[in-house]
């Protein structure tokens, strides 16, 4: 790339020998951070993340509670563990290190070794560029959490070197070092930069890794040399296998290297698909891929821990031979990741205090590039006729929590105790789905468009995105699409309220006119009156949620004619009354299922007369299954 | 070519005692209908009036279902435990039906008196080799299981791929289908002992006796038993799909579907009866 397209704040040339029997690093980093700050800074804050996996003691390890993505940490052997540590920072000939510690900035828990800070011998004042060179070795676990290794010499490296934290403005103006320890569901959130790695290690090794690879030259004992470049990223990953077969293809200005085992050669075409799918559905619908590659790594399942994960230029799949057509969850997955490019590596939100800025619009964009390429019916399941889509299932995760106010969208990543993927990634998503459907498509496009064009290469923050929906809708010709945006966010995204709508009943009387006893007392005037001068029909709708958003409200009559109404939704309870020729025979709350987050959809709609045949056809399906079912119990006896 | 032939007897069995087949597809569908006429209540009575509930027509609707579970979710619980009680009712008049299909072929009359009479005549005895019969299935079940287990857990753990895991585990299924082939035929044998030649065997020396008769055709009997499957699959894979196809947005189309659900239901009991009658022939 010849583009800057960043800052590049922090830049790390690091040179790195794998000892493949001892499964150790040994390592150098020149790093050159500069101060694009007006503020001074006295010492460097660095993740050391692979401290995470030192001991049960690491915060990491506490909040995980004995159990790390399934492995139970109890029985680990001590030499699967793993742990890294810097042996010498220096600036210029000055040795920094003896001054350095370990520091707690979020729970004060002395065991956790998983941020370092080094104090500078003389303060960095803006503007100002910092060299530091740093030795420093690793013991690389057995996977944990997708970092390390695994038998028949399987790497992934992720969170695998020291990494400068972010020195960032604060609320209060001043500026201050964002650099948290490493919690159970928290990873990202860093500087961009350019990165150049000179990987040595053993010959039989085939890599993939994030940016490209520039050269590989044989050392004549048995080990080669590998240089790798990556520019303008949060981060960078590697992965090694020695039964890597290695799938290439070419989208537009981007090289895409599929890293994959012999087993599962026979779903290269459905991963690469995918990638060049997403590529095509972001690039033209959010802003063009800046990167000139994307490497993804679908392990063997002995790796198989590593995967589901996403890194600048570099994503993991997960996959197992004969995995079935008609389940995409294997597509599914790629287009999170892929769609992890966009949020995350590059419009580079603080992963860590606010995961649904990622997490949440990843997910949305995954069930909109999966729609697109399967449709809008069937895209995720297509099971012998029972079609499930990605938005309808990401909807079901998150209403079918056992409690869907269990928590607000915007939450700090390591406090979420429940509901994580429910709320953070789920109701985000369908959160921003209700907001398409309120705004129109193609205004929410270009709403998303102008977020990515304002952020990219940045750090947003949930207020500037929240700022520039409003700024984007006061320029349109509908600013109240989605009622007051402030109050939108406040209720969906910073509170925890449901949104439930329902119509209550239906009633209709004939409205009858002039009967009765007119007049004065002497001069009595009886009327029989007129009863075929219309019909009063009266609809109770009702809100049963905390969520008042506006709602338009169908109305359809005997004879045909339908009227649509707008609702503030302010009211718990609101009558609607209607003088008519015919009687109201159906009310529909949201007929286009614009709220999507309305957490049941059956009782927005009311028909006066029951509806048979779509009972019928669910049970005769139903008789049909069981009839299938008992039989073959039958053939048993 | 005598299995080909035999196949073909089979099928024409299935068929020819048509009121045999009625009798056994309508003790089936009443179970269904029990549970049909549950569901039925269970979506009329919360969402009938739901105009959601169109989109059923169009096909499988997962907001519809899912928000259904989730409000109405106690009836739900309820049409499944009753599932679970039409399984065991069905199990529990395995042997009036086996009982009274043996005695149909052997009388070469489907009369219903006929079929009653040998279903009705040693239901007990059935019911005590039926038990027999479960039990073995649960214990090979069980070993087979245990035995995938281990290979499956020793295989992700030492292998590098998991394609041996795969193979390994389709052998053990392919193991149980062709124990089961084995003990249905074991079974029937006993059965057709029981119930037409009236042996006074008890269950166990019938059973001990039956192994004897039908050991020599053990391959034979695996390779009728698995064309069958082979057989039945087939036909229920092109009938299924052929369901599926048909559009059910309207309530004329819906009972199309429906009248063609209930023959493919009882061209499963013919071909059912075909099998049985292809391993007693064999035997």
């Amino acid at each position: 790339m010849t583009k800057v397209h960043s800052q590049r704040v922090a830049n790390y040339s690091m040179e790195v020998i794998l000892d493949n029997e001892t499964k150790c690093l040994d390592a150098t980093t020149r790093m050159v951070w500069i101060n694009h700050s007006p503020d001074t800074v006295f010492n460097m804050h660095f993740y050391m993340y692979q401290n995470a996996f030192k001991n049960t003691e690491s915060t990491f390890m506490i909040s995980s509670e004995g159990d790390v993505f399934g492995d139970d940490v109890s029985v680990r052997p001590l030499d699967d563990w793993g742990w890294i540590e810097i042996i010498s920072a220096k600036r210029g000939s000055i040795e920094l290190v003896d001054g350095a510690k370990y520091i707690q900035p979020d729970d004060g828990n002395i065991n956790d070794e998983t941020v370092f800070q080094i104090p500078l011998d003389e303060p960095l004042l803006g503007g100002d560029t910092l060299i530091l060179d740093l030795v420093w070795s690793e013991k690389i676990p057995k996977i944990f959490a997708r970092s390390g290794y695994e038998r028949a010499d399987f790497y992934n490296m992720v969170h695998w070197f020291p990494q400068a934290g972010v020195w960032e403005e604060k609320q209060d103006g001043n500026w201050g070092w964002n650099c948290h320890q490493f919690h159970r569901r928290t990873e990202f959130f860093a500087d961009f930069g350019v990165y150049d790695l000179k990987l040595t290690l053993p010959e039989e090794l085939v890599i993939g890794s994030s940016g490209c690879i520039l050269s590989e030259k044989s050392n004549g004992n048995g080990t080669k040399t590998m240089e790798m470049h990556a520019e303008d990223v949060i981060d960078f990953a590697w992965c090694a296998y020695p039964h890597f077969e290695v799938v290439e293809d070419q989208w537009q200005h981007v090289y895409i290297r599929l890293m994959i085992p012999p087993e599962h050669r026979h779903l290269s075409d459905r991963l690469i698909r995918t990638v060049k799918h997403s590529l095509e559905y972001m690039s033209a619908n959010v802003g063009s891929y800046p990167y000139t590659s994307i490497t993804v790594l679908d392990p063997p399942l002995l790796g198989l821990k590593a995967g589901f994960m996403e890194y600048p230029t570099y994503i993991t799949g997960g996959s197992f031979a004969l995995f079935p057509k008609g389940i995409r969850t294997l597509e599914s997955l790629i287009a999170h990741e892929f769609a992890h490019q966009y949020f995350m590596a590059i419009v580079a939100s603080n992963e860590k205090e606010e995961p649904w800025l990622d997490e949440g619009f990843v997910t949305y964009h995954e069930d909109k590039i999966m729609e697109s390429m399967y449709g809008k019916v069937g895209s995720l399941f297509n099971i012998e006729g029972y079609k499930v889509s990605n938005s309808s299932f990401s909807r079901h995760e998150y209403m079918s929590l056992e409690n869907p106010s269990c928590g607000a969208i915007a939450r700090t990543g390591w406090e979420i105790n429940e509901g994580f993927k429910g709320i953070t990634y789920s109701k985000t998503a369908t959160m921003l789905k209700t907001m398409e459907g309120m705004m129109g498509e193609a205004n929410f496009i270009q709403l998303m468009r102008r977020y990515y064009d304002q952020w990219k290469f940045k750090h947003p923050k949930g207020p500037n995105f929240t700022k520039l929906v409003k700024e984007y809708l006061a320029g349109t010709e509908n600013p109240n699409a989605i009622g007051d945006p402030d109050k939108f966010f406040e209720q969906i995204v910073y509170g925890t309220a449901v949104l439930d709508y329902s119509v209550s009943s239906i009633n209709f009387y004939k409205k009858l006119i002039g009967r009765g006893v007119y007049g004065s007392l002497d001069n009595k005037e009886r009327r029989e009156g007129n009863m075929q001068d219309g019909m009063v029909s009266k609809v109770t709708i009702h809100r049963k949620g905390g969520v008042i958003l506006p709602v338009e409200i169908l109305f359809r009559f005997e004879d045909g004619n339908e009227k649509r109404l707008m609702w503030s939704g302010e009211e718990r309870s609101k009558v609607f009354t209607f003088t008519d020729q015919t009687p109201i025979v159906t009310v529909d709350i949201d007929p286009e299922r614009k709220l999507y987050l309305d957490i049941n959809l059956n009782n927005n709609s009311l028909t006066y007369e029951a509806t048979r045949a779509p009972a019928l056809k669910i049970a005769s399906k139903m008789m049909y299954w069981v009839q299938n079912i008992i039989q073959s119990v039958g053939i048993l006896i | 070519m005598s299995i080909f032939k035999n196949i073909l007897g089979g099928l024409a069995v299935g068929f020819r005692y048509k009121r045999l087949a009625v009798y056994i597809f309508l003790i089936q569908l009443f179970l269904a209908l029990l549970i049909g006429v549950l569901t039925y209540n269970y979506i009329q009575g919360p969402i009938g009036h739901s105009t959601n509930l169109f989109n059923v027509m169009k096909g499988y609707d997962h907001d519809l279902f899912q928000d259904l579970l989730r409000f109405e979710g106690t009836g739900w619980r309820m049409i499944k435990s009753f599932l679970v009680t039409a399984c065991l009712v069905y199990l529990l008049l395995g042997p009036f039906i086996i009982g009274g299909t043996l005695r149909v072929w052997e009388a070469n009359d489907d009369q219903w008196i006929i079929f009653w009479d040998g279903g009705t005549e040693y239901f007990t005895r059935l019911i005590k080799l039926n038990l027999i019969n479960l039990f073995v299935i649960g214990i090979a079940a069980g070993l087979i299981g245990f035995a995938g287990g281990i290979w499956t857990v020793w295989g992700l753990e030492n292998l590098l791929s998991e394609v041996p895991v795969l193979i390994g585990i389709a052998t053990l299924v392919i193991l149980f289908i062709s124990f089961l082939i084995f003990l249905i035929a074991l079974s029937l044998h006993a059965k057709h002992a029981i119930v037409n030649l009236h042996s006074s065997l008890n269950n166990f020396k019938q059973l001990r006796v039956s192994f004897k008769s039908i050991r020599p055709h053990f391959i034979k009997l695996l390779t009728i038993g698995f064309l069958w499957l082979l057989l039945s699959l087939t036909l229920f894979y092109v009938l299924n799909f052929l369901i599926n196809w048909i559009p059910e947005p309207s309530l004329l189309l819906v009972f199309i579907a429906f009248c063609l659900q209930l023959m493919v239901l009882y061209l499963r009991v013919c071909f059912r009866n075909g099998f049985y009658w292809s391993i007693l022939d064999k035997t």
